[in-house]
């Protein structure tokens, strides 16, 4: 009965993703915690939290867990919104006393939380040392064992089948209920549109890697095609006349559109504006990264915060961190909030403008670039994998110098 | 309760923020502002907690008041800042951006003639708010007093079932516009009660869905040391 009750409980949140459920905040117990025993930082969305109690429950250590306050969104979404900053999690340590529960001085957080919360304040008001931990909660299991270190899939900004799955209901149900008023005067085609709205959904996302990526429409005009010629043979059997099948046909194109437009932000691997997606027909963003090499102090937190491994740390010659794959930016500002140098500079000059955690980013994205001409040279450079981060590849040593240095 | 969503909606845009307040209260916030600055004297030391656009420190200033606002927002400090030179009393305001769990850190023990704040508290629960009125109820210097306007849950049975059902009919609305369900404080007078205020003089307004509450740092506190933090324990569902 428990368990009946727990799914639908489950089955309930995953249909409502899109909304806010808070839940209580404050410090929570795992197992048998000391005062050496890892903190493990969250937000408050009700979902995660239950699903992150259930996880830390399965590797079997005892531990805490710091449940800050994200007006209970996702902490991505919130801390880019600044409903999840430096002074929430401060609030929380300082309710909380953890200084008195804990005698280390170490927070595990979750590196999605980095466009909006200032580590560097934390540790100065608090002590406590701000460490990140893997992106996706199924992967904490993994990291506890392989002793606190994340390994490079850790970093990375991932969109299974699960998380797919969810999103499609959830995006669905919010579209459905935005129409849903509809349903008091034409409600047999309300339902009809509802359907069609799940059912690209759930096709778009499910099928998700099998369709072409995203470039000049092509993603999208793949899905209108292929359920283009599903309607052709659904309204032969029925036996469609003309118009209806015109009506339902621009129907689908519509929903279709609607999918494409919202895939600018519903996933965690893009983030691009409408308008970009309308006239060039992809998903890229606008955020174009490039380190100053002047300014970089080689602290390398735009290294761990990147979800989509942008940057690599040069170890040769001067040590510096590069921007290699600022193609691959999802426009997430982690680097830009967690640069206490200010040394990203922006070589498009533009940005969507979503995230409100950084109260310069006026002048950081729109400063003047040209000096960094030079650093293009980093781009698509090689690079291999150290400790679970981007390192640029060294120079190949080339045989003629050797031979020539052993003669002399 | 749209007011917490609407305030969180218009956050993001400081130079509407006051306009939005005023639209959302029909100027009812104005009125209680008027109130609270009617009960600082001059030369009070005071600090407003969430000061937002300082609207409320500025009518204690001109009042000839001490004021420092405290908030944690950058763009509502900025705001405050634009208010206060407009009327040029930008050098008396002082302005801290903070959190408001770290008041210990910034003021002095029995350093404030009163403690007030409007609207801010709302969305901190239970365990928050008793951890900031101790920390209001140190800062305070004896017979000090606390103001506190905010909307709360109402308290007789019939005002709670009202309240109830304006909830749910917004709920609706509110999730479609702005995904957000928001709840306000329970027992308002209890908690600050319960931090070891005494309580002076309340008034209500909405069927007691929106609370002013005066109360005062008894002139000789006993120790008021702190208890060790209580944990919650969760049992795992699963």
């Amino acid at each position: 009965m428990n368990q009946v009750r727990n799914y639908l409980w489950e089955l309930f949140h995953i249909f409502f993703r899109h909304y806010n459920f808070p839940c209580d905040l404050g410090l929570i117990r795992i197992g048998n915690p000391d005062q050496n025993s890892p903190v493990f930082l969250s937000g408050n969305y009700t979902l995660v939290v239950q699903r992150l109690l259930r996880v830390l429950k399965k590797t079997g250590i005892d531990c805490y867990l710091l449940v800050a306050n994200s007006r209970g969104s996702n902490v991505w979404c919130a801390t880019g919104m600044n409903e999840y900053s430096e002074h929430d999690i401060v609030d929380a340590i300082n309710v909380a006393e953890l200084h008195e529960v804990v005698k280390h001085r170490k927070l595990i957080a979750p590196p999605y939380a980095a466009p909006g919360v200032d580590v560097r304040w934390i540790k100065d008001q608090t002590g406590f040392i701000v460490k990140w931990g893997p992106t996706h909660l199924n992967d904490i299991p993994r990291y506890v064992a392989n002793g606190f270190q994340r390994t490079n899939d850790m970093l990375q900004a991932q969109f299974g089948f699960q998380d797919r799955l969810e999103q499609a209901l959830s995006t669905g149900l919010a579209y459905c209920l935005t129409i849903s008023i509809g349903l008091f005067f034409w409600p047999k085609y309300v339902l009809i549109v509802m359907g069609i709205i799940y059912f690209v959904y759930l096709y778009s996302f499910c099928f998700w890697n099998f369709f072409p990526a995203e470039y000049h429409w092509r993603r999208s005009l793949t899905i209108a095609a292929s359920l283009s010629v599903l309607f052709v043979g659904f309204g032969y059997w029925r036996g469609w006349t003309g118009t209806q099948f015109i009506i339902w046909e621009a129907m689908l194109v519509a929903v279709v559109s609607l999918y494409a437009m919202d895939a600018c932000g519903s996933s965690t691997l893009y983030k691009a504006t409408i308008t970009h997606w309308l006239k060039k027909g992809d998903y890229h963003s606008l955020f174009d990264p490039v380190i100053d090499p002047e300014m970089c102090t080689n602290c390398h937190q735009c290294v761990l915060v990147c979800p989509r491994d942008v940057f690599a740390a040069k170890r040769e010659g001067v040590k510096k961190v590069v921007s290699v794959k600022p193609q691959d930016c999802i426009e997430c500002m982690a680097c830009v909030k967690q640069c206490y140098d200010d040394a990203i500079f922006n070589r498009s000059g533009k940005y969507k403008g979503d995230v409100k955690s950084i109260p310069n980013i006026d002048y950081l994205m729109t400063r003047d670039w040209s000096h960094l001409k030079d650093e293009d040279r980093w781009i698509d450079h090689p690079t291999t994998i150290r400790k679970g981060l981007p390192v640029l590849q060294p120079p190949p040593l080339t045989v003629g110098v050797s031979v020539a240095e052993v003669v002399q | 309760m749209l007011m917490y969503s609407w305030m969180k909606f218009v956050e993001v845009a400081p130079e509407r923020y006051d306009w939005a307040v005023k639209v959302m209260t029909a100027g009812r916030l104005d009125r209680i502002k008027d109130i609270i600055a009617q009960a600082i004297h001059a030369n009070d030391r005071v600090l407003d907690i969430g000061c937002g656009t300082g609207t409320l420190a500025l009518r204690c200033l001109r009042r000839g008041a001490h004021v420092t606002g405290l908030d944690s927002s950058a763009f509502m400090l900025e705001q405050s800042q634009k208010n206060a030179t407009a009327e040029g009393l930008d050098h008396e305001l002082v302005l801290i951006k903070d959190s408001v769990t770290q008041l210990r850190k910034h003021f002095a023990d029995e350093s404030f003639d009163v403690v007030m704040s409007t609207m801010a508290l709302g969305e901190f629960p239970h365990q928050y708010l008793q951890y900031i009125l101790r920390d209001c109820l140190r800062i305070l210097k004896p017979g000090g007093r606390l103001i506190i306007a905010d909307e709360v849950w109402p308290e007789g049975r019939a005002g709670r079932l009202i309240y109830q059902a304006v909830l749910a009919l917004s709920w609706v609305p509110q999730f479609l516009l702005l995904r957000r369900v928001t709840y306000p404080i329970g027992n308002l007078r209890g908690i600050i009660k319960e931090a070891g205020f005494n309580l002076t003089d309340f008034q209500t307004w909405s069927g007691t869905s929106f609370q002013l509450v005066f109360a005062e740092k008894v002139a000789a506190q006993e120790s008021f040391a702190r208890q060790p933090s209580k944990l919650i324990s969760v049992a795992l569902t699963t």
